[in-house]
């Protein structure tokens, strides 16, 4: 079998070509209208040729003289010099018919290349619609490049760009010959290719002078360095109070089906082992952490919202200069941002940080935004111990708490990014981020986005937390208790031996024995924490999480609960995490460092934190 | 009996699920693949994480 022939999409960050890419190959991999969401190159099969053709997706560049690890890879791809890739046999150069100024610079360095070049003259639409007029046909005839005008997020324009590649797949392969890049980045050689594009601009576009007022004043107001920071205030205080406020009823809803699934597999199967494995094993485990699904898409909800109307790129611009005096910038913003999801993307995504010092400090601070995970941990610990109550007219007591551990990481992250930047010397990088333009959220991308978070959250509820619940069942329930034994069942257990055995390293932290045995499957998942709390406190048939919540408030103290929750918002990183850091940083070193001083942060957090609290309700 | 040996074989199950998820993960695995916990497969292609996939 041939090898199929390869295009590859390149163009600047933001320009549209993961949406291109995921029309013409079917994909749905995550598209936002902000900078450095493709951060790997990524590979399909375009739909709809007449010969198979792989498409590569890459990450976002201004030039092919690089300054960051991801804008690397796009280069390293194109000029054949990845170990192990081949180099693609078209180049199809994605710009934003926004920013044609901007794309044409990175087009006539490819061009420069010689090889074969199509041009996806993309989000038309947009320009049209503030007034930018270009003559493609002319343009094209200019420099020399067959354009395609798109508009990739509705699919207009596709099917005109996939015959163009069919007919290019159709002609004879050219011979491999040796390219080098025949520009330099020299300050003459830069003016000048600047001095052809303003040319190329003069002739065959006509833009209006200005952008929509609507946008400048706006900007003015979001991005002002006080108002604008009080403007992120008061969104993600609203965003953490529908977490809880809207939460309810669903929860609910998961809840009491999940409690009658119980119900029901009690009353038909007759006691036994089995009776309790599926009850208070399968059920419990599973569906304890399940409940826990609105929360997380009401918060993802808000994610997409604010990445889709252009305003997370903003956020990063205005956070640059309090950033920058924790030894940070705004390119920090969005792996950190990342994590708030999960951090392995998140800690991936820090490739687009061109200085090596700020992308150690972003990975080894990015964990403590709190992911996605230790949502359900925090939800189920609050509703237990938090009263739900209205504060200043306004305010769910719950959600500020909730507010109050998402600032808890933040705050922790940025004194940790200090102490560390103030240990080395610095370079000053700008944060070179393209602004996009404020636009309407679609549907459509709020649709996607929502579908893939339910389904990697109901997927891992469905393995890696399945696979947990039922050891942890196992090892809660093996070996039963001695006859004559005067202490519950699970006492006797591996868990409970375990549990008794770590709980003197965690007696000043106040933990009892049943919570140390949650922290072991937690490293694995954290949401396991509570189907593990849910195990070991023998929760079953009854409404899973009113019930755990009940058997918490009445065995644990406030002053615990308070601390368990301070280990979780620095706990040491689960498996996947620590595997990442160590393939990012190369260094087993800043592994061991990052696994060390994280476990050391969640002791001394939860210790201070048992203390004061202790001192306070005593 | 019956009983026993239909937990114990989701027991052990459970167990193999874990030891090669976390200690021999499958060589299809993308070499970018962190492990996330984001899908629960093992080959790039199906991979679900944007950030992660790579062929």
């Amino acid at each position: 079998m041939s090898t199929p022939i390869r295009f590859a999409l390149i163009g600047n960050p933001n320009c549209g070509k993961t949406s291109l890419f995921n029309r013409l190959t079917g994909a749905r991999a995550k598209v936002a209208n902000y900078p450095g969401v493709t951060v790997e190159r990524r590979s399909g099969m375009v739909t709809g040729l007449t010969q198979p053709a792989e498409l590569l997706d890459l990450p976002g560049t201004y030039s092919l003289f690089v300054t960051s690890p991801d804008e690397q890879v796009a280069r390293d791809v194109i000029l054949g010099q990845l170990p192990g890739e081949r180099r693609p046999d078209l180049l199809v150069a994605v710009v934003d018919a926004c920013n044609l100024r901007l794309g044409l610079r990175l087009v006539m360095e490819l061009k420069t290349l010689n090889r074969p070049m199509v041009l996806a003259l993309n989000q038309m639409d947009e320009a049209k619609r503030r007034g930018i007029s270009i003559d493609t046909a002319a343009l094209s005839q200019a420099i020399g490049i067959p354009i395609v005008e798109t508009v990739a997020v509705n699919s207009q324009g596709v099917n005109a760009l996939r015959k163009l590649l069919d007919g290019y797949a159709q002609q004879p392969p050219l011979a491999e010959g040796e390219q080098t890049l025949a520009i330099s980045d020299r300050q003459e050689s830069v003016e000048a290719l600047y001095a052809e594009i303003e040319s190329l601009m003069r002739q065959y576009v006509i833009a209006p002078a200005q952008m929509p007022r609507w946008q400048d004043r706006l900007d003015a107001l979001v991005m002002h360095p006080l108002i604008g920071l009080v403007v992120l205030f008061s969104i993600l205080l609203v965003i953490f109070q529908a977490v809880f406020a809207w939460a309810s009823p669903l929860v609910d809803l998961i809840d009491a089906g999940f409690s009658g699934l119980g119900e029901l597999v009690g009353a038909l199967l007759p006691d036994g082992i089995l009776k309790d494995f599926i009850v208070e094993g399968l059920i419990a485990g599973v569906g304890g952490v399940l409940v826990f699904l609105p929360q997380i898409l009401i918060l993802f909800f808000f994610i997409l919202l604010l990445e889709d109307t252009g305003y997370l790129t903003r956020a990063a611009f205005l956070l640059d200069r309090p950033m920058r005096g924790l030894g940070l910038s705004g390119r920090s913003f969005i792996p950190l941002l990342s994590s708030f999801a999960c951090a392995v993307p998140g800690i991936m995504a820090t490739r687009t940080i061109s200085d090596p010092r700020e992308r150690f400090i972003t990975i080894m601070v990015a964990p403590l935004m709190t992911c996605s995970a230790r949502l359900p941990v925090y939800a189920l610990i609050i509703a237990a111990f938090i009263p739900q109550q209205t504060v200043w007219g306004i305010f769910n007591l719950q959600g500020l708490t909730l507010f109050a551990l998402y600032f808890a990481g933040v705050a922790s992250a940025a004194l940790i990014a200090w102490i560390m930047r103030r240990r080395s010397g610095r370079e000053e990088f700008p944060l070179l981020l393209e602004l996009p333009s404020y636009r309407w959220p679609m549907a459509y991308h709020l649709f996607m986005g929502l579908r893939e978070r339910a389904w990697i959250f109901v997927r891992r509820v469905g393995t890696i937390i399945l696979a947990l619940s039922i050891v942890l069942w196992f090892l809660a329930t093996f070996p039963g208790a001695p006859e004559g034994a005067t202490q519950p069942a699970i006492d006797y257990s591996f868990a409970g031996q375990l549990g008794h055995w770590m709980q003197p390293f965690f007696a000043p932290l106040g933990f009892n024995w049943q919570m140390c045995i949650a922290l072991i499957p937690a490293m694995g998942a954290r949401e396991v924490a509570v189907s593990a709390l849910a195990t070991v406190y023998a929760v079953g048939e009854e409404s899973i999480d009113v019930a755990l919540g009940s058997a918490l408030a009445a065995s644990w103290s406030l002053p615990v609960a308070y601390a368990y929750l301070a280990w979780f918002v620095y706990a040491p990183q689960c498996i996947s995490t620590i595997a990442v850091v160590k393939r990012e940083t190369n260094s087993a070193k800043a592994t061991a460092f990052f696994t060390v001083y994280l476990f050391a942060l969640a002791y001394f957090a939860a210790w201070a934190t048992y203390q004061i609290a202790s001192a306070i309700v005593a | 009996m019956w009983q026993e040996v239909i937990v114990g074989l989701c027991v052990i199950a459970a167990v193999i699920f874990l030891v090669r998820r976390w200690l021999f993960p499958s060589v299809n695995k993308s070499a970018a693949c962190g492990g996330c916990g984001g899908c629960d497969k093992t080959s790039a292609s199906s991979c679900s994480n944007p950030a992660e996939k790579n062929l």
